[in-house]
């Protein structure tokens, strides 16, 4: 007499497996937004207000942003969090320095930032994913 | 000696980066009027601390700045070359006797900052991170 193997449930695997990717695909945007606007914040609190002769004080502060982009089938999923270079063309110059006319050394704010942050943001990317995969199952 | 001083040294003493620069090296946020170009400037950017639960480990991962002037870009990418030579992958005591136990040195990021308008100066800015013993 043969010995007969039976699968059962390879239909709620296949349903569990569909559901993570569908719930990974729609949260990690959330996700990723979320942590960069944590480093948003960070660069705003960090940004120098400038001298009290300047015209807008404050303008570094007003151009920082965060946006996430959602995975397309060319592009991952990806997020930003900076200074919009039209609001504040300036940043890269207090960031980094310059030379003249007035020289100045660097007032670094955007780089601190990151390092400051990052193993917290790696951290609650990887919590995350982990609730959202542990949600689907 | 404080890592700065440590790091100063550690390019003094580096025959490529000496070539290059001389003694122009710097690291207390000023450059003496008049200097005459190619300089490297050097700020901390980043120095966060690392703790445990007995306190505070010693251990700082810092990010470093260094700031390259000169007259010519191409001379700019050889003096970034020449400190990549003497920091990048260095592990030991950097800065001589009585110098920092550097545990890592890594050759972080570059960026092209330009000609400077009134100076004439390119600027190259560097980053270096770094983890000490302080």
């Amino acid at each position: 007499m043969a010995d007969s193997i039976y699968l059962t449930g390879l239909d709620q695997l296949e349903a569990s497996t569909n559901k993570i990717l569908k719930d990974l695909t729609s949260d990690k945007t959330k996700l990723l937004l979320t942590n960069a606007q944590l480093v948003r914040d960070r660069i705003k609190e960090k940004a120098p207000l400038g001298p009290s002769t300047d015209k807008k004080p404050g303008s570094l502060k007003a151009a920082a942003y965060a946006a996430a982009l959602p995975e397309t089938t060319t592009r991952q999923t990806v997020a930003f969090a900076g200074i919009r270079p039209r609001k504040a063309p300036h940043a890269h110059l207090v960031e980094f320095g310059h030379g003249g006319p007035h020289p100045a050394p660097p007032h670094p704010f955007v780089r601190p930032s990151w390092d400051e942050l990052h193993d917290t943001v790696r951290n609650n990317i990887a919590e995350g994913l982990g609730k959202t995969i542990e949600g689907a199952v | 000696m404080i890592i700065e001083q440590a790091i100063q040294n550690q390019l003094l003493n580096n025959a490529g980066v000496a070539a290059l620069v001389g003694t122009n090296i710097f690291y207390d946020g000023t450059v003496p009027q008049d200097t005459a170009a190619p300089y490297i400037n050097l700020a901390k950017i980043s120095a966060p601390r690392d703790y445990t639960h007995d306190g505070a480990s010693g251990l700082v991962d810092s990010r470093f700045q260094f700031s390259i002037f000169s007259t010519q870009y191409t001379q700019n990418k050889l003096i970034a070359a020449a400190i990549a030579g003497a920091l990048s992958g260095f592990r030991g005591v950097m800065g001589g006797a009585g110098g920092v136990t550097v545990g890592r040195c890594f050759y972080e990021d570059e960026t092209d900052l330009g000609k400077e308008p009134q100076t004439l100066f390119y600027h190259l800015a560097v980053d270096y991170k770094i983890g000490y013993n302080e």
